[in-house]
């Protein structure tokens, strides 16, 4: 055994191919799906952003001569709505309101609710029973009614209908970064990390963070869509924007009474809703397999 | 392979406090028991006696040995010992000083002492190049970026990696051997004094082992490093420790010598692990097994000596008495059973 010991050379690597630099970018703009769903996604952004130079810049100015055009009416080419308002403007300006209640809810739920997943999860023990007990609570009310109940209780508008979607979406975010941290926490590294004599702090923002963001990056794009639909869903209600406001929900709520009329009108705001959220979802599809790879 | 009584090192270190006598490392009375836990309001129905009263010491310069089988508490030592779970009791002194509140800092010990694990692929971050893994600890203590790069370079060369080859790849391009490399690489960036290697080569390769091996010689030659090196692999063990240390049950049933111990172990379960490490000579084959069942439940671990329930030489004493670690043959060397201790009561002990 001695004699086998001493006679073991040294490791000697083969010559590898260099890295490429990002290859999850690249793996990411590979895939036409994702491409395709960005390149629409990004063209909704550009047609809210751009919406007071490419429309008539005027929403809520209508004609009562002009009520519900068809498709395709010269000078309208989307046609009006019920109070002759033209629907390509309203469609635009709508975009605005749609995307902020789609993004902000998300985003605030991935502040609080991420924060609260990765404190829940690398702390554990007592922590983490009180944060996920807590969070076991808010599971027990079905989301819309939720979401519902603090915007009556905060009135119609956008802020409530951001912070009652945030308070919606805040739960399920903490369980996913939870489940994610957790996983991590219990990985080696971050025990030969935490004996290195690194602060927990660091060793969170370098160690966990880097690990969990990718899955918790493509679930929130997919509430992302969850949003805007449940966005829409509480103008319908009367509960988001009010009226005049453009937004995709309250224009589907109000178009609701011309479907025998004018019916691909009504289903206008319908379809942006749709193009929108399916958008969402194709690039958290697109996301997860481009990051999957790596963990191997 | 060298068999001498370990060689107090020369103290070259400038953080020798107590000269070559004081050991590196004391440990009095670890004890950590895992509550178990059951139903919603997570009532404590049992505990797992994982490590219980254990007591030792590591010279300066010396390689000790921990063995035992699976589950008998030896990576949950290691771990207690690197302030990575929170010991119920116990006393630990680096080289003279108390850590603890008014004494050593957490945070210093963990940089004299480091740690190795089994998982070379679990410890290593899979999103970080490897020279980011072992420059880690140090860069967030704030050294330069320019110092922690050459740093590293020249810890993946003493480790036998080629700097410009593998510095900048990440951990699952490299194979057990070579990121078992990279996490010694990352323990020696923290210079410390001892490294606690739990089950470091377990998972590799005999061929591979053994380079690892090697390489852990020449770094403790070079360095000057204490190693506590944790394994079931007896044979490794004997290869590489001056002393050696059996864990039964989270217990310490043998310690002394390495030659000692494996010449004349004194406990009936050394004697029993030792039989069984399978020998290289076909002629000697092992027709009975030296040791039937499974270890008991640690969750109600037996009266008095743990061993009892699979000992040949049980009597009914040994269920009433806790065998005390005492000194067999000579002060180096000691054994917890009661047939070495004069007058336990034990038939086979000396009067």
């Amino acid at each position: 055994m001695n004699k086998l010991l001493l006679a073991a050379p040294a490791a000697n690597a083969e010559p590898v191919r260099p890295r490429q630099p990002n290859r999850m970018l690249g793996r990411l703009l590979r895939d036409k799906t994702t491409v395709g769903a960005m390149t629409v996604f990004l063209l909704i952004v550009a047609m809210a952003v751009l919406a007071p130079w490419i429309t008539t810049g005027e929403p809520y100015s209508g004609s009562a001569l002009e009520r519900l055009k068809p498709i395709g009416s010269p000078g309208h080419l989307l046609g009006t709505d019920e109070l002759g308002r033209d629907m390509w403007t309203r469609l635009a300006y709508g975009a605005r309101l749609s995307l902020i209640s789609g993004a902000a809810p998300v985003l605030i739920a991935l502040v609080v609710g991420g924060g609260l997943g990765v404190l829940a999860g690398y702390a554990g023990g007592r922590v983490n029973a009180i944060i996920m007990r807590t969070m076991d609570i808010f599971y027990a009310f079905p989301a819309v009614l939720l979401a519902i109940a603090v915007c009556a209780v905060m009135g119609a508008g956008l802020d409530s209908t951001i912070i009652s979607l945030g308070i919606v979406f805040v739960p399920s975010l903490v369980r996913v970064t939870e489940t994610a941290t957790t996983r991590i926490r219990s990985m080696d590294y971050i025990d030969a990390a935490r004996a290195s004599g690194v602060s927990d702090l660091q060793i969170i923002l370098h160690q966990v963070l880097p690990n969990i963001i990718g899955p918790v990056l493509v679930y929130a794009a997919s509430l992302a869509s969850l949003a805007i639909i449940l966005a829409a869903g509480l103008s319908f209600l009367g509960l988001g924007m009010p009226p005049p406001n453009a937004d995709w929900g309250q224009m589907l709520n109000s178009l609701r009474q011309a479907i025998y009329v004018e019916p691909w009108l009504a289903a206008l705001p319908g379809l942006m809703i749709f193009i929108t959220s399916a958008c969402f979802n194709l690039m958290s599809d697109g996301l997860r397999s481009a990051m999957d790879v790596q963990d191997g | 392979m060298a068999r001498t009584a370990p060689a107090a090192a020369p103290s070259l270190d400038p953080r020798d406090r107590g000269g070559p006598l004081q050991p590196l490392l004391i440990v009095n009375g670890l004890v950590k028991h895992f509550p178990i836990r059951s139903g919603p309001m997570g009532r404590r129905t049992g505990t797992v006696h994982a490590v219980d009263g254990v007591s030792f010491h590591v010279t300066k310069g010396e390689v000790l040995g921990v063995v035992g089988e699976s589950g008998c508490g030896k990576s949950t030592m290691a771990r207690l010992l690197m302030h990575l779970l929170k010991a119920d009791a116990a006393e630990l002194i680096l080289d003279g000083d108390v850590v603890g509140p008014g004494g050593l800092a957490v945070g210093e010990l963990r940089r004299q002492v480091q740690m190795v694990f089994q998982d070379s692929h679990a410890s290593l971050n899979p999103r970080m190049t490897i020279a980011d893994c072992i420059g880690f600890a140090p860069r967030m203590r704030g050294a330069s970026r320019r110092e922690v790069a050459r740093n590293v370079d020249q810890l993946l060369e003493r480790v036998g990696l080629a700097p410009g080859q593998f510095a900048h790849r990440y951990p699952h391009e490299l194979s057990g051997g070579q990121r078992q490399r990279v996490n010694i690489a990352r323990a020696l960036a923290q210079q410390p004094r001892l490294i606690i290697l739990d089950e470091a080569v377990s998972a590799l390769d005999k061929s591979v082992e053994a380079q690892i091996l090697n390489l852990l010689v020449s770094l403790k030659a070079e360095l000057g490093l204490t190693y506590m090196f944790i394994s079931h692999d007896l044979n490794v063990v004997e290869y590489i420790s001056d002393r050696i240390l059996v864990m039964y049950l989270g217990k310490v049933v043998e310690l002394g010598p390495v030659e000692a111990v494996y010449s004349r172990p004194r406990h009936p379960y050394t004697r029993a692990l030792l039989a069984s490490k399978p020998s290289h000579d076909p002629r000697k084959r092992t027709l009975a097994p030296p040791i039937t069942g499974d270890p008991p439940n640690p969750i109600n671990p037996p009266s008095g000596c743990r061993f009892r329930t699979r000992c040949a030489f049980a009597e009914p004493v040994c269920e009433r008495t806790v065998p005390p670690l005492a000194a067999v043959d000579d002060a180096q060397h000691a054994a917890a059973c009661l047939m070495h201790q004069p007058g336990s009561g034990h038939s086979e002990a000396p009067p």
